[in-house]
């Protein structure tokens, strides 16, 4: 019996048409996909907010949707939590109230979530007698997330949750996502174009285009197949590195991937773990031979496992332990035979690391 | 500002075309209203909204034998005699009341006066109506749940049935019971519509629906004679045509037509200057 | 303060005024209900036919008030099909009470009351209501305890343009409530009483200050409030 078992057709008023299906075990699965895919519509009809002209959706086993036999469980009875992309806090209301408004309708569930706990893991209890008006972006969707959380879902579902934040409060709040997996370990679905967000929270990945599914599976996996995501439009594929262990050598932070050691940009040690490195393909040179005497400080040898070759670049997929996306131009690529399975080394100036916390 | 020329020059002309005919109004009515002493072919009347149906017809007549056009304004009384007053462009005033008259008297608006016709007061009923009323005692019945009258304070059908009532004394008891209408053909439809049980109106108005009975004749004692002042205003003094009304609504012709409408005629002298006031 | 307010209008007056505000309040709690639900569907529902809805909702207002005067007379009056219904069944009743000034005011200010409502409503996203249902409320607590609050500024703004509007009625009260002192003689028709007597224009000032003094309040405090409403956004 799958977590989410999801199947709709739809056609909208402006021709656009919707024809998806998947199902899903895991804890975090991501809905990815460029805006305007209609991963926004999947999560609508989940909540039962968008009824399908002809669909089916089960959670845990139950059936929400069945057209077929004229089955519609309205939202309120579905027991799934939203996080809203622009949070939807009632303005109205305290952030308490807010927070009480979902506590007020919980009914049982596989998981207790427990009121303190939501605060503790949030950070959100010195906010409760202020108004969503007086509160940052930041402190907004935490709140939202709370909130969401209170009413105590079988099912946690978030619409692009970090899509209105500005880069440092994205990291930050993905922190606070993480945690609140980690904690209640409460089936979720997020749906996002990023894919940093999806790299670090899913297990599982649908990748949606164009009103269609175009691939599933775990994130490595359907984020490597490059057309359905039209590389061409810039999209690209994005690197993130999960570092096992930070330390300090010679007085400078250093990563630990495996056996091999990345300088970070830094000389002290982020105090946050578990803390990932991202960087572009574009940043990343090639060499098939060992080389020194470069100002480069971080060489990370492996092996080819994937060419992509589009229009004006290559992109090629090294395997180091993780996958390492380079970007190369086609001339280079030929003038240096690459090809599946040469060992090559990736040079990568420690400047062009950001670490994420 | 290039975009807005066509829509200014449409606005211009409009107001051009608006203060044209403004202009043609007022100097018609200034004609009508008798400056410059031309003999022109209208009559401005303004008469008690009870006289409606006679003096429409007195007013064919008029047309058919003299060719002027009587053009009437028919309302209650006292609307009449304030509009009159704010210098409305009358020529001739028909009021259902001494009093109003002698209102306009008083402020120097009346050129000449004649009382032509009179009325008598009716208690009427619904057509259908169950119960009948016999005297006008029987008014004070639980059933009769609303009275309808011509305003008792301004309309002269309604001063007239106050004054009766009065002199029945039976007003203090049926004063919560008055439905005031604005004016008698108000009154008239109310009771038409069952709307009020049982209305005072005038034989006339009574006479002319078919969805009321008159239940009782008031007798005329019981109040002032109600009379109808025929009024000349001062407006109309130099307008041939008015004068010419004035005299016509005295003649054989038109009190054939008042009794053929449930009015009396009264034998008033004819051309009778303007009576001072005491 | 007695010999203050003797001083200020005669009896008659301040039955009027009484009467006036009586009738009004009235009308305008008893068109709340349906104007609110009425301006909800309105702002938010698209459906067929809500054309049809709407002309029949602003019809009062273009509508002479007279003409909707003698309308409700003829529905309400003894032998029109409510009417009747109402003096078989009840025994009461309806037309010529103050009863018909309340209705007489409810049909006129109802679109008034209608539109604002409906601006108040269209100010507040909809999609809270989405949140508030996700969290588990029905439709209708979602609506009470989401949707309402947030446009109740504009709904109070409504009731008092209603109110205002309700105070100042004359063609259809004159019609089917008919002109009875001390039962339905309401301002408007004292000062036309009044007015109508020989030299009464010159009475009736008190009670068309009065007249202006209130319904100037009101468009104030309508206005006042509506403005507050639509910077409400949900932030």
């Amino acid at each position: 019996m799958s977590l989410v078992s999801f199947q709709c057709r739809h056609r909208f008023a402006g021709g656009f048409e919707l024809d998806i299906a998947f199902q899903t075990d895991h804890t975090v699965t991501s809905i990815f996909g460029p805006s305007g895919s209609g991963k926004t519509s999947v999560l609508s009809t989940i909540a039962g907010f968008l009824r399908p002209q002809s669909g089916r959706v089960q959670l845990a086993g139950q059936a929400m949707l069945d057209t077929a036999r004229r089955l519609f469980v309205p939202p309120e009875r579905r027991q799934v939590g939203m996080v809203f992309q622009d949070h939807l806090l009632f303005p109205h209301l305290t952030v308490e109230a807010n927070l009480r408004y979902g506590w007020r309708h919980r009914r049982r569930r596989h998981r207790s979530i427990e009121f303190r706990r939501v605060l503790e893991v949030l950070e959100i209890g010195g906010l409760l007698q202020r108004y969503p008006g007086s509160l940052s972006g930041g402190e907004r969707q935490r709140v939202a997330l709370g909130r969401a959380l209170t009413s105590g879902p079988g099912l946690l579902l978030m619409d692009e949750p970090l899509a209105s934040l500005d880069a440092a409060l994205k990291a930050r709040i993905l922190a606070y996502l993480e945690r609140v997996v980690d904690e209640w370990r409460i089936p979720t679905l997020f749906v996002t174009h990023a894919q940093a967000e999806v790299r670090r929270l899913a297990n599982w990945v649908v990748v949606i285009e164009n009103g269609r599914v175009v691939a599933t599976g775990t994130p490595d996996d359907a984020l490597s197949q490059p057309e359905p995501l039209g590389w061409k439009n810039s999209m690209g594929p994005v690197n993130l590195l999960r570092l096992e262990r930070v330390e300090l050598r010679d007085g400078h932070a250093m990563g630990r991937l495996g056996d091999q050691l990345l300088y970070l940009p830094q000389r002290d040690l982020p105090s946050h773990s578990p803390v990932f490195v991202q960087f572009s393909p574009i940043d990343v040179t090639l060499s098939r031979q060992d080389v020194t005497g470069v100002s480069a400080r971080n060489r990370l040898r492996g092996r080819i496992c994937q060419l992509v070759p589009l229009d004006q670049a290559v992109f090629v997929a090294v395997d180091i332990g993780q996958i390492v996306w380079a970007e190369v131009t086609p001339e280079a690529a030929a003038e240096l035979s690459l090809a599946p399975g040469s060992d090559v080394t990736c040079l990568l100036k420690a400047h062009s690391l950001r670490v994420v916390t | 500002m290039a975009k807005n020329r066509p829509a200014v020059r449409f606005l211009l002309l409009l107001l051009g075309i608006s203060n044209i005919v403004g202009c043609g109004h007022r100097s018609a009515s200034r004609q009508a209203g008798g400056e410059g002493g031309r003999s022109d072919r209208k009559v401005v009347l303004f008469a008690a909204a009870s006289t409606t149906s006679a003096l429409e017809e007195i007013s064919r007549r008029f047309r058919r034998e003299h060719g002027i056009v009587v053009e009437a304004n028919y309302a209650s009384s006292s609307t009449l005699a304030q509009q009159i007053e704010n210098g409305a462009g009358a020529d001739v005033f028909v009021s259902a009341n001494e009093n109003w008259a002698d209102y306009l008297e008083g402020m120097g608006l009346v050129e000449k006066r004649q009382s032509v016709f009179g009325n008598r007061l009716v208690v009427i009923q619904p057509a259908d109506a169950a119960e009948n009323i016999g005297r006008p005692q029987d008014l004070l019945a639980d059933w009769v749940k609303h009275l309808a009258l011509g305003d008792p304070e301004a309309a002269p059908a309604g001063i007239y049935a106050k004054q009766a009532l009065e002199a029945l004394g039976l007003w203090e008891q049926l004063r919560r019971k008055v439905v005031a209408a604005p004016d008698v053909r108000h009154a008239l439809s109310f009771v038409e519509m069952g709307a009020a049980e049982a209305g005072i109106v005038y034989a006339t108005d009574a006479a002319i629906s078919g969805r009321v009975k008159v239940a009782l004749e008031l007798a005329p004692e019981l109040t002032d004679a109600i009379r109808y002042p025929v009024v000349l205003v001062k407006s109309g003094a130099e307008n041939q045509a008015a004068e010419s009304f004035y005299q016509y609504l005295s003649s054989a012709g038109a009190a054939e037509v008042f009794r053929k409408h449930g009015f009396t005629v009264l034998a008033a002298p004819r051309g009778c200057p303007a009576t001072p006031l005491p | 303060m007695n010999l203050l307010a003797i001083e200020l209008l005669s009896p008659e007056e301040w039955t009027a005024l009484r009467l006036s505000s009586t009738v009004a309040t009235c009308a305008a709690a008893a068109s709340l209900p349906l104007g609110i639900a009425i301006g909800y569907l309105l702002a938010r529902v698209a459906f067929r036919g809500r054309w049809l809805l709407e002309a029949m909702v602003n019809l009062p207002l273009v509508l002479p008030p007279v003409v909707a005067g003698y309308l409700l007379l003829i529905c309400f009056g003894p032998r029109g099909p409510i009417g009747s219904v109402l003096a078989d069944w009840f025994g009461v009743k309806i037309v010529f009470s103050w009863l018909a000034a309340v209705l007489a005011a409810m049909v006129v200010s109802f679109p008034l009351m209608v539109r604002a409502i409906r601006v108040a409503f269209q100010s507040v996203d909809p999609r809270l209501e989405m949140a508030a249902r996700s969290l588990g409320a029905s439709r209708l607590g979602a609506f009470f305890t989401v949707s309402l609050p947030l446009a109740s500024r504009g709904v109070i703004a409504g009731w008092i343009l209603a109110f205002a509007r309700g105070l100042g009625e004359f063609g259809a009260t004159i019609m089917v409530a008919g002109n009875i002192e001390g039962q339905t003689r309401t301002i408007p028709l004292a000062i036309f009483t009044v007015a109508s007597r020989p030299g009464g224009m010159n009475q009736c000032w008190r009670l068309v200050g009065l007249s202006i003094l209130l319904a100037c309040a009101a468009l104030a405090a309508s206005e006042w409030l509506e403005r507050r409403q639509s910077r409400h956004e949900s932030r």
